[in-house]
């Protein structure tokens, strides 16, 4: 039953770095109409499914639709908008609805869920994909085109290795490394890389350019961003154990006690365009993934030293501000680093390796086998090292206060 | 900010919003989907 969650993150993780070449062929605009399309049907074919089976093809196929769209809003928030402080807002804004989606979801699932039925939670996107559909239409302009041929051999290794590799990482998080299904996902996603590596070498206009990895000017935030949502899935799970396991809390109460991070990192958010165009983005981005690692392990100290909740609530205000700090500057760094023509591979990869470095982060740490004090003593390690990464890759980059008289 | 601005930036925030609710949105509602549909609990 857990596939009807699971199968959307599966089909948006596969099919991300695919689709932000297509996006880049076909138009941004054309493939964020496309994708809306495709999710509206398919929300309309779950709420209608009559089978567990017509469900979860339903899910999958709302998971293309996702994947389809999502690097281009990326792409679009960049284009429409100049580097400075209207792109932090624009950056700002992208986080807000990423960081609160997740809540949001289960506040509105459990509320249409309770009113009318579960078929009202895949109902719902129908009107709002028209409407988003009819807003992209009347105001969303389109952007150049690509030339290029879509090469098959990268967009079919990449595929399969983002398939394998998000398949792998997540059952690991359950069934530990040794499952044999693990560990076929696992190699079939290293040979995949492999293989996408050798096809796509000395490709400019590549599925996943190389070109992004050999230098730490652009792979040290985007790698951060593999490492930082590491940490931050581990937290809520763990937080979640600890809350319901422990000190026995219902999932409700749960929602309460995460609601102070939540909120922090909704608040903190706000204030980084502000922040970035004064600060730039390297110090705040710094400052942020360096407060996330104090806030974590901060959590270990506080589940290590007592049983009382309100213990957990301190270092989880820390972490939400570090959380709003954080990801804005970073996003805002990997797309004003993508060379030229790349805004789209450069928004696939970013959204890919979030994903990708939630299902690592947490099959890592819970395979560990650890205490809570230990898991979250580990968890800090990512934020840590991705506090390595961002910094030694940011100190190539100017900062964002000479690119918004510069370059444009 | 124009108008426009206003409208591009709405209709973007929007996506990206519906795209990642989705990922929860059906957390809360797997019981009732699992009763009616005939799930196992496992499956």
């Amino acid at each position: 039953m857990s596939w009807v969650v699971t199968v959307y993150a599966l089909f948006f993780g596969s099919l991300i770095l695919l689709s932000g070449r297509i996006g880049a062929l076909v138009g941004a605009r054309r493939a964020l109409l496309t994708g809306a399309g495709v999710f509206v049907v398919a929300s309309l074919a779950g709420g209608l499914a009559s089978s567990p089976g017509m469900l979860i093809a339903a899910r999958a196929f709302q998971g293309a639709g996702a994947a389809l769209a999502a690097p281009s809003v990326l792409v679009l928030l960049t284009a429409i908008t100049k580097p400075g402080p209207q792109r932090a807002r624009a950056m700002a804004l992208f986080v807000l609805a990423t960081a609160s989606g997740a809540a949001v979801g289960l506040i509105i699932g459990g509320l249409l869920t309770g009113a009318f039925g579960w078929r009202s939670v895949m109902f719902v996107n129908v009107p709002i994909g028209v409407a988003i559909i009819a807003g992209g239409m009347f105001f969303l302009q389109e952007l150049p085109r690509q030339s290029q041929k879509l090469d098959a051999g990268g967009a079919f290794t990449s595929t399969l290795a983002m398939a394998a590799a998000v398949y792998g990482f997540t059952v690991m998080a359950d069934e530990g490394v040794t499952h044999p299904p693990v560990m076929i996902a696992l190699s079939v996603a290293a040979v995949s890389l492999a293989a996408l590596i050798a096809v796509e070498r000395g490709n400019p206009a590549a599925v996943m350019p190389l070109s992004f990895f050999s230098s730490l000017r652009t792979a040290g935030p985007l790698l951060a961003m593999l490492l930082i949502p590491a940490g931050q899935v581990c937290y809520l799970y763990f937080t979640t154990l600890v809350t319901q396991q422990r000190l026995g809390y219902t999932p409700l109460q749960t929602g309460l006690v995460l609601m102070p991070y939540t909120l922090a990192l909704i608040l903190s958010n706000q204030l980084t365009p502000l922040l970035v165009t004064r600060h730039g983005e390297r110090l705040i981005g710094s400052v942020g993934i360096g407060g996330l690692t104090a806030g974590i392990t901060g959590m270990a100290w506080a589940v290590y030293d007592s049983t009382a909740v309100t213990a957990l609530i301190l270092p989880s205000i820390v972490l939400g501000i570090s959380a709003g700090l954080t990801f804005a500057p970073v996003t805002g760094m990997i797309m004003r680093q993508a060379p030229d023509g790349n805004s789209a591979a450069a928004a696939s990869l970013l959204q890919g390796l979030q994903q990708l470095g939630g299902a690592i982060g947490l099959s890592v740490v819970i395979g560990g086998g650890h205490s809570y004090t230990g898991a979250f003593l580990t968890t800090a390690l990512f934020p840590l090292i991705a506090l390595a990464l961002f910094t030694g890759g940011a100190l190539r980059i100017d900062p964002l206060t000479a690119t918004s008289k510069g370059q444009s | 900010m124009r108008p426009s601005m206003a409208g591009r930036l709405a209709v973007l925030f929007l996506t990206q919003m519906m795209l990642v609710v989705d990922t929860t949105i059906v957390n809360v509602a797997l019981p009732s989907i699992g009763a009616q549909l005939g799930f196992s609990a496992a499956g």
